[in-house]
């Protein structure tokens, strides 16, 4: 089908099934969130706003955190895998895993 | 939508005030109050390169936050204005612990306040060396304040923000945090084990693979043999990734904390569950939408893992 205006020819292409199911795969995945790219909107200087414009974009997601969702540190000697391949350089499997400082403050 | 930077707008203004303190590292922020606390113990300058050493809340209500987190954690807040600065430090039994800055919210833009997470570095310029060579942003600075010390703040490959500080008067020595202090810090990424590369390259981390219940990977990062933070996978909507850091304040009963939270107008974003440490954490907005975390941990340490 097409269309003519006065400066020219306008295609409109009939709509596919697979753009129909980008658009609806988009729709259900609630894809249209807000960037979190910070670009320039990120000022963090304490003079000139201390520490400036930094704020996040809206409507954090926290709603998945399920019951075996975990984020806190372990307690000394806790078990830890062992997975090849990793990006990072991990402790020889002989060294304990850490916990967070256990020394009561005033104490040295 | 992308605004001109703050630093671009007021660049003339800054210049002067750079020019007018140069410093043996470089431009220094003559106009900001030198009220700064004192991180360290002037009398035992210590580092701790990747320890959460301060955080900053950027708010457009200070007297609401001030509310907020006095009546709930007990902080006391001692204020810093000037003309182009409404901010307050907030102390727990007189130390300090962290900073409220009242800005206003962009207009016309769905923002939301957070807290920002300064981390310790001993070489602001070196960190942020390397942190731009592995993918990161730099989002402000680095700038020198005096009787505080060199910042910047950045964003790691995701997106998540963060800042680098190598105080002036050292690091906070290594306690446990007493109920009203921050106790952790976690980074809640899409991609936990390539942004434990990223940090391990910035703090020399030693990085831990901890198992979780739910296949979710978990990373614990640590320095000098003390658990600092963890990474994990970002929980919820895989198409709403917002990478971010969360830091969470030491409480006696989360229940009880989330439940006064919400008396003093936040709200819960998750519910007191129990953590790997057997101690329950839950998450809380105040009450204009920055979330932050509750964490019990009870003082018998070594008593193991909650299964």
């Amino acid at each position: 089908m097409s269309l003519n205006f006065p400066v020219g020819k306008l295609d409109i292409v009939p709509w596919k099934p697979t753009a129909l199911a980008m658009l609806l795969l988009v729709v259900l995945c609630g894809c249209a969130y807000p960037g979190v790219s910070y670009g320039g909107a990120v000022a963090v200087d304490y003079e000139d706003g201390y520490p400036g414009d930094y704020f996040e974009p809206y409507g954090f997601e926290y709603g998945g955190w399920g019951g075996g969702y975990r984020v806190g540190p372990p307690r000394h000697g806790g078990r830890r895998l062992e997975r090849p391949g990793r990006p990072y350089h991990a402790p020889p499997p002989s060294r304990p895993m850490p916990s967070i400082p256990s020394r009561p403050r005033g104490r040295r | 939508m992308i605004h001109p930077p703050r630093w671009f707008r007021h660049s003339s203004a800054m210049a002067l005030l750079g020019l007018l303190s140069m410093g043996a590292n470089g431009p220094m922020v003559a106009g900001v109050p030198t009220r700064w606390p004192s991180l360290g113990d002037p009398k035992h300058v210590e580092h701790h390169p990747g320890k959460m050493i301060w955080a900053d809340l950027v708010t457009p209500d200070l007297v609401a936050a001030e509310r907020f987190y006095g009546g709930l954690f007990g902080w006391t807040f001692e204020p810093i204005h000037s003309a182009a600065l409404v901010y307050a430090v907030a102390s727990f039994d007189g130390r300090p612990v962290g900073g409220l800055l009242q800005r206003t919210l962009p207009v016309g833009e769905q923002r939301q306040p957070a807290w920002l997470t300064y981390f310790a570095v001993r070489d602001v310029d070196a960190t942020r060396r390397i942190a731009l060579k592995e993918g990161a942003k730099s989002l402000s600075g680095p700038t020198t304040y005096a009787g505080r010390g060199r910042q910047v703040v950045l964003a790691d490959p995701e997106g998540a923000v963060f800042a680098v500080l190598a105080s002036s008067t050292g690091d906070p020595s290594d306690f446990l945090a007493v109920p009203g202090e921050w106790i952790w810090s976690s980074l809640l990424a899409r991609d936990p084990a390539r942004d434990a590369a990223f940090y391990q390259k910035l703090f020399d981390y030693d990085v831990f693979d901890v198992p979780d219940d739910d296949g979710a990977e978990h990373m614990l990062f640590s320095s000098d043999d003390y658990a600092r933070a963890s990474a994990n996978t970002l929980p919820g909507n895989p198409c709403r990734p917002h990478p971010h850091w969360l830091n969470f304040v030491r409480v006696t009963d989360a229940g009880a904390a989330a439940a006064k939270a919400v008396a003093l107008g936040g709200r819960v974003l998750v519910k007191p569950h129990l953590d790997r440490h057997g101690g329950k954490a839950a998450i809380i907005a105040d009450p204009t939408g920055a979330p932050v975390g509750l964490m019990e941990w009870s003082d018998n340490d070594g008593k193991g893992e909650a299964k």
